[in-house]
């Protein structure tokens, strides 16, 4: 195991402040990537900053009639949310296609594009959505249930 | 949602049971407040029914290395039937 610290900060001014006093520094969000990679040790950051209290968890319209939507939601909230779902159909089936509900009540908004680099190592050795699909399909069972239940 | 689990043998080792319970209860609470799921066929419908497809895609978080799916399923069905 490896010991690394640990802060909360309180706003985005004090996470780049954080950040820029400690550049090896990672931050953490849903830290359902980070985590992942910390325990087979690609990542092993010395310091931690978790920026989860930054209240950037909001979805909002904007005046052109379009949809804000802050770093911090959760995959599930996005998904969930009447307006995502009413007008933005493909976010909503997109997001529900990926991973477990367990993960996608920690993933954010935002950390998945952020994630790091190593990922698409990891990720090569995923089937794809299609794979999955197309897998099903030979068994014949629906994609909906192309889960690891039987 | 315990005493459904202990009925319809839901379980063999045990080490994934208290995980497929807390998932059964807020799986079943989702469903109720219409958050829609990878098998719902309408975005915008709110799913009443516990249909084996949604129980399954609404489970798959949670893995039984026993395969004791066919009893977990029937001890959620009981509980959603009587819920609803």
């Amino acid at each position: 195991m490896r010991p690394f610290t640990y802060e909360r900060a309180a706003s985005p001014a004090a996470a780049a402040a954080a950040a820029a006093a400690r550049p090896e520094a990672k931050f953490i969000a849903g830290g359902t990537n980070l985590l992942d990679l910390m325990k087979l040790e690609i990542e092993t950051p010395p310091h931690l900053i978790d920026v989860n209290g930054l209240g950037l968890d909001q979805i909002e319209a904007t005046p052109e009639g379009g949809l804000q939507i802050g770093a911090l939601v959760r995959n599930t909230d996005l998904a969930a949310d009447e307006r995502v779902r009413r007008d933005y159909g493909l976010l909503s089936r997109a997001l529900l296609a990926g991973a477990s509900g367990q993960l996608r009540n920690k993933a954010t908004t935002a950390g998945q594009p952020a994630a790091a680099d190593p990922l698409p190592l990891l990720l090569r050795h995923q089937p794809t959505l299609q794979q999955t699909r197309s897998r099903a399909a030979a068994a014949g069972r629906s994609a909906a249930s192309a889960g690891r239940w039987p | 949602m315990q005493a459904a689990f202990v009925k319809h043998d839901g379980f063999q080792c045990g080490y994934c049971t208290p995980g497929q319970i807390c998932s059964a209860v807020a799986m079943l609470g989702e469903l109720k407040a219409g958050i829609p799921s990878h098998a719902s066929a309408d975005l915008l419908a709110r799913p009443t029914a516990l249909t084996p497809d949604e129980l399954r895609e609404r489970m798959s978080g949670n893995i039984c290395r026993c395969a004791a799916y066919s009893n977990i399923a029937e001890a959620i069905t009981e509980v959603a039937g009587r819920s609803a």
